[in-house]
């Protein structure tokens, strides 16, 4: 235990003495973007108001935020920006992934017991993992990295950015979710102590009582209410994040009835903001009732439609899941690829282009995979969107996020540019070369 | 009626003695609802049998005076089930590659005392063709008397070697009505299968007067005398098997099908080839949506049998329920009369003596509470030619 | 008197009239032509169709738009923008649409067809009734390639020992018509020489190299048996008859080349023995680009598939989207199919021949131009199964194999509306439960 303390607070020494990466000088931190067409997934801003949508617009990114966007006409380009001249193609915010399992090392699924409240992920990121550098030329700039699906709690996740020339910043919020898995994976390997969903569902609402008491013990006991001080267990610290509402939980769940079980233990007993994900098998029966709890959002992937030969509704058709629960009125959806490797992380827009295709709201796909994930996980102080003050997340492409026959030609992470396709044709000036064109 | 009770009981300790033969003993039936299924309802109808065979029948009919009345009043009689495709009481199937067996013989392994025969009996089946398993030809199937007799009861006949047939005029019954009933093929989409049929009725085709035991059923069943049956689960298969079939016209095709059979349904009519189908509901393929398969055949014009949606002895005492509900969901009245009896009798060739209540044929008949095809109808009496040989506690 | 000699004649009139309509009548009834799906002769083989209004992809002929196709017998009789239609032809309306012709998925794995016993002959075992048939006809994939194997995993019947085996035919998803499902078979010989296979490759070379001196002694056994006559006849065992046709060059052999080591060494097989061979997989074929397009050899290949860069090899290695464009370039021809070629895979939607057009466009997003991408799915992969002649454009002469979307292929929300095979329409959207929820209002 004590050894774990030690390790834990030197790796956070470690982040907390900041700039140990060589910082790279020759480029300007300080940026101007021309564009054709910015698409800022603003929430609340609908697409058709032109508040979501600027033509021939600019933004201004200095110290890895953004700091000014809006029309062209409106905003004059400083001198000493780098301009990326981007006036032929579409500026949107970088990708959010909000299930993978890319990034990290050795943290697949630790299966002794079924409840692991103590472990955490990010100890286990990995900025070599080959995953995080194809991720990256599809546009996908944040990620919410997983241990697997094996157990009932698995452990804690990791949110990190893909800019991996400073591995040590990478971590955009060390504890990301508490990840929880209610169907299938669990009942299958979880090793003899509650084996079936009764087990497990007991299991897991005996962890959920425990944390609930220590997290109010401790709250109690720091506003002076309490006076005797409680035990300090250092395995349900990170509990105490979820029951503060500072953190959401992440469910792997399945069909109508695991939905409604994840629902009801992790939202409405106890009133934790829960991101139900994957949900496919008949999730959306039960739609109605996810749109009804603001503190429920659904994450769809890998498994797009439900196959006709065994579709809850034996009716013959290809159902798309992520159309299914928006029209049933669930209003935060996100998508996702549930990567484990090499070679489907870069597609999550691409996920999104079959879920419009098969009936899912251009739009809301095109957000379900920015300012949506980035609001289940609640960071969208930080990522999903284009406005003044976040991160400067940005890809630029030509065409839609959507569209999967142009690529992403430049990605920009904290305002750096971490990728820049090869023969793309995208201009990129620094700022000393503008002001040699100046003279 | 106390008189009639007594009489029956007569017949009963009469019903497992070998009948002598020409029989003066005439019983006659007298009942509200005589539906013969092929010429129509009589009410308030005679049937006089004789010799185990209908001699009479009908609403005007004399009544002989030395005839042993059975009193069907308040009841319906009906002929006896016919099914013609059942594995009831034998050992598994084979599998294994496709092959030709044409001298395998369902007739050589029967074992007549088991219980499931008696029940399939009590359940209204009067006649009941047993099948070989086996890929490619199987072999030849036996159509039997379900009752706990031995096979045969003519062993000298037997050992000279030639092959009893009981058939028009000819007792006793042991439990065979025919050895050598019809001729077995299980079809599956595929090159061997195809090449082992037509090798087999090509070779047979060269050699017609052959008395080898090989190819005799063989021949027999190129010149239609016996029929052939075709078990095939899959359309797409059924499509397969058509065009073999087209060369060999004299041949009579049964084809026991599988549920999807009936997207070929008007293929199947244009064919004229009858169909063997389970007497189910089924669903639409990946929907809820239900299909009543023998109806969608039959209004094709497909001519069909039904059988036991199990071919096991619950099966068959639950037949009568499972074609009551084919009828609820629009299978035509009387075709479904016809399908369990006059039509698997004819796919059999047996109608000659089976199938339906006519001058001349066997008295294999069910005295019923009502029409069989109401739902809870009782069977209150078995007869099998002219014998009660089930009575309903 | 007067009135019965009107009524003679009229009826005289009448039982003319009348003979001449059932003369009529029983020509019709017993004209030939394709039967429809019931097995009735139906009047749509003698009457026309046309499709009109739609812009015609031809694939050969560029962009026709506003265009007439005219269809009779199962085949495209006419093409162009202003073409007069016959006043009894069938009119479908194609206005705003597109028109192609149907996919060809260069590589499929049927389940029907991966049963656990030997699949000797494809012609044998196909089943028109299928499932994925009408997931194909959905998708517009009108036209496929198949093999008979036991697993999806195991391409090819074969065993180190003999590398050749099994059979592949070229199939149309021709609904609950058996007749009309058969193209050919077989179109190539399955070759399975990977490392996976213990002695494949060099069984395959000493074959060939069997084969090769049995043609040469029985070419020179041709020309000297007259001078000759005590000559004897060189034997061969029939093992080596597809080697033989390999040879001749009357089949191409269908190898898997994913590496530039495999892809070379297939060449150096092409450049000894003279063989057509067709390459599979082909990831790393941008590499050897040249290399391949020196040889003639056609690919098929899969944009999406991804590998990543060797740490021990310091030149280039792994995949790349732009494998494609890069084909081109070097004047390779090439086919796309996806990572797994199966109809429907399960609930991964997206990734499967359902969303064939879909992997071409990725290749465009690596630089490949449009026209070619659509050959890759249509006209380049018929050519390279061996039946050009029939699928693959929308010219006259050519089967009426023709598929109607409401957008343009390569856009992610296009839907096929209509899927025509010989002519026939055996899709409908609107009709289909699989889509018809789906429409895009905006």
């Amino acid at each position: 235990m004590k050894y774990v303390i030690v390790a834990k607070s030197a790796v956070i020494l470690i982040f907390a003495a900041g700039s140990l990466c060589a910082e790279d000088k020759s480029v300007s931190t300080r940026l101007a973007i021309k564009a054709g067409k910015i698409v800022t997934m603003t929430p609340g801003a609908e697409f058709a108001t032109g508040k979501n949508v600027i033509n021939n617009g600019v933004i201004l990114v200095s110290g890895g935020k953004i700091e000014a966007i809006g029309p062209a006409s409106s905003i004059a380009i400083p001198q000493g920006y780098t301009l990326i001249d981007a006036s032929d193609r579409w500026v949107t915010p970088g990708i959010v992934e909000a299930h993978t399992h890319i990034g990290t090392e050795g943290g697949f699924n630790d299966m002794v017991t079924p409840i692991n409240p103590e472990l955490r992920i990010d100890d286990c990121v990995n900025p070599e993992d080959v995953g995080i550098k194809s991720a990256v030329t599809g546009g996908v700039t944040t990620i919410h990295t997983m241990p697997g699906s094996g157990t009932n709690l698995a452990g804690f996740t990791v949110i990190i950015k893909l800019d991996t020339s400073c591995p040590e910043k990478m971590i955009l919020r060390e504890i990301g979710a508490m990840k929880i898995a209610q169907a299938y994976n669990p009942e299958r390997r979880g090793g003899d102590l509650g084996r079936t969903n009764m087990g497990m569902s007991w299991s897991l609402r005996q962890m959920l009582k425990q944390a609930k008491a220590y997290t109010q013990a401790w709250q109690e006991y720091e506003q002076g209410k309490r006076k005797e001080k409680p035990e300090y267990k250092p395995e349900l610290e990170n509990m105490r994040k979820v029951f503060s509402g500072e953190i959401p939980t992440i469910v792997h769940t399945y069909e109508g009835w695991g939905v409604m079980q994840t629902m009801r233990m992790f939202n409405d007993e106890n009133q934790l903001k829960v991101i139900a994900t994957h949900t496919e098998g008949g999730g959306y029966m039960v739609g109605a009732e996810a749109a009804k709890r603001d503190g429920v959002s659904i994450n769809v992937g890998p498994f797009l439609w439900e196959p006709i030969s065994w579709n809850v509704e034996q009716d013959n058709r290809f159902h798309c899941v992520a159309a299914e629960f928006y029209k049933a009125g669930v209003k935060n959806l996100s998508i996702n690829t549930d990567s484990v490797g090499f070679g489907d992380q870069e597609e999550l827009a691409f996920n999104a282009s079959v879920s419009a295709r098969l009936g899912l709201d251009d739009q809301v796909a095109l957000k379900a995979i920015t300012i949506n994930p980035a609001s289940a996980l609640g960071i969208t102080d930080r990522v999903g969107s284009l406005e003044v003050g976040k991160d400067a997340d940005i890809v630029i492409k030509k065409g839609s996020l959507l569209d999967p026959t142009t690529p992403v030609d430049l990605v920009l992470i904290n305002g750096k540019i971490v990728y820049q396709r090869k023969g793309s044709g995208l201009v990129v000036k620094q700022a000393a070369e503008r002001s040699r064109e100046k003279e | 009626m106390k008189k009639n009770r007594i009489y029956i009981l007569l017949f009963l300790s009469w019903a497992w003695l070998p009948s002598a033969g020409t029989g003066e003993e005439i019983t006659v039936i007298k009942a509200d609802r005589i539906d013969t299924v092929t010429s129509g309802l009589i009410e308030n109808g005679v049937i006089v049998i004789r010799g185990g065979k209908i001699s009479a029948i009908g609403a005007d009919v004399k009544i002989p005076s030395t005839a042993n009345i059975i009193d069907a009043r308040d009841k319906t009689v009906f002929p006896g089930l016919v099914n013609p495709c059942s594995v009831v009481g034998l050992s598994g199937s084979p599998g294994g590659e496709p092959a030709s067996n044409p001298h395998y013989r369902i007739a050589d392994e029967l074992y007549p005392f088991q219980d499931v025969y008696r029940r399939i009996l009590q359940a209204g089946f009067t006649t009941l063709a047993l099948t070989p398993g086996g890929n490619g030809i199987a072999g030849q199937g036996a159509i039997i008397r379900p009752v706990g007799l031995p096979p045969r009861l003519l062993p000298a006949r037997r050992m000279a070697g030639e092959s009893v047939d009981a058939g028009a005029g000819q007792t006793p019954g042991g439990m065979l009505i025919t050895e050598s009933g019809l001729l077995m093929i299980r079809f599956e989409a595929n090159e061997k299968a195809k090449k082992v049929i037509t090798e087999a009725f090509e070779s047979a085709k060269k050699d017609i007067a052959s008395a080898d035991p090989k190819i005799k059923p063989l021949v027999r069943a190129l010149q239609g005398e016996i029929p052939t049956f075709v078990r095939c689960g899959w359309p797409g298969a059924a499509l397969h098997l058509l065009p073999l079939l087209k060369p060999y016209e004299k041949m009579k095709w049964v084809l026991v099908a599988g549920p999807e059979n009936y997207r070929i349904a008007e293929k199947l009519a244009k064919a004229k080839i009858p169909v063997i189908f389970p007497a189910q509901i089924d669903f639409e393929e990946f929907t809820r949506n239900r299909i009543n398969v023998p109806r969608i055949l039959a209004e094709a014009g497909v001519k069909i049998a039904c059988v036991p949606i199990m071919d096991n002895a619950e099966g068959h005492e639950d037949f009568l329920r499972q074609m009551a509900e084919l009828v609820k969901y629009g299978l035509d009245k009387e075709t479904a009369k016809k399908s369990m009896t006059i039509h698997p009798a004819q796919m059999l060739a047996v109608d000659y003596r089976l199938g339906s209540l006519e001058v001349g044929k066997d008295a294999n008949l069910l005295i019923l509470s009502a029409d069989p095809l109401e739902v809870g109808v009782k069977i209150h009496q078995v007869m099998l030619e002219g014998k009660i040989v089930y009575q309903a506690p | 008197m007067h009135k019965h000699r009107t009524n003679c004649r009229f009826s005289i009139f009448n039982f003319l009239a009348v003979l001449l309509l059932c003369c009529s009548a029983v020509a019709r009834a017993s004209s030939p032509g394709n039967h429809g799906q019931d097995g009735r002769a139906t009047a749509a083989e003698e009457k026309m169709t046309a499709i009109k209004g739609g812009d015609l992809y031809t694939i050969t002929g560029g962009i026709i738009k506003n265009g007439t196709i005219l269809i009779k017998d199962g085949k495209i009789s006419g093409i162009g923008q202003n073409i007069d239609i016959p006043k009894n032809a069938e009119v479908i309306d194609a206005k705003g649409k597109v028109v192609m012709p149907g996919l060809v998925a260069a590589t499929t794995w049927l389940q029907g067809l991966r049963s656990s016993r030997e699949i000797n002959k494809i012609a044998d075992s196909l089943d028109p009734f299928d499932f994925e048939v009408s997931l194909a006809l959905a998708s517009g994939v009108t036209t496929a390639f198949v093999t008979a194997t036991s697993s999806p995993y195991r391409r090819v019947q074969s065993s180190g020992e003999n590398p050749i085996g099994g059979t592949n035919a070229v199939i149309k998803m021709t609904y609950g018509d058996l007749d009309n499902m058969l193209v050919k078979e077989p179109v190539a010989e399955n070759v399975s020489i990977s490392n996976r296979q213990w002695l494949g490759k060099t069984n395959f070379l000493l074959n060939l190299r069997k084969a090769k001196d049995y043609l040469q002694k029985l070419a020179e056994y041709q020309k000297a048996k007259d001078k000759d006559k005590k000559l004897e006849e060189p034997k061969k065992s029939p093992e080596l008859d597809p080697y033989i046709r390999l040879l001749r060059r009357e089949l191409p052999a269908r190898l898997e080349a994913a590496t530039a080591d495999d892809i070379l060494a297939a060449l150096e097989i092409v450049d000894e023995f003279g063989i057509r061979v067709i390459l599979e997989g082909c990831l790393e074929a941008w590499i050897v680009a040249q290399e391949i397009a020196r040889r003639g050899v056609p690919l098929v290949i899969t944009p999406r598939e991804k590998q990543e860069p060797r740490k021990d090899i310091s030149g280039p290695s792994g995949s790349t989207m732009e494998n494609a464009a890069i084909l081109k370039k070097a004047g390779v021809r090439f086919a796309i199919v996806p990572q797994v070629p199966v109809f429907g895979l399960g609930a991964m939607a997206g990734r499967d021949l359902m969303a064939l057009p879909m992997e071409a466009a990725f290749a465009v997003s690596g630089g490949l131009d449009e026209q070619t991408a659509l050959e890759a799915i249509t006209l380049t992969a018929a050519e390279i199964l061996g039946v050009a002649d029939r699928v693959g454009s929308l010219q006259a002469g050519k089967d009426a194999d023709i598929i109607i979307l409401d957008g343009h292929p390569f856009h992610y929300r296009s839907f096929v509306e209509l899927t025509l095979i010989n002519g026939k329409i055996l899709y409908d959207k609107k009709q289909s439960t699989y889509f018809s929820h789906i429409t895009h209002d905006n």
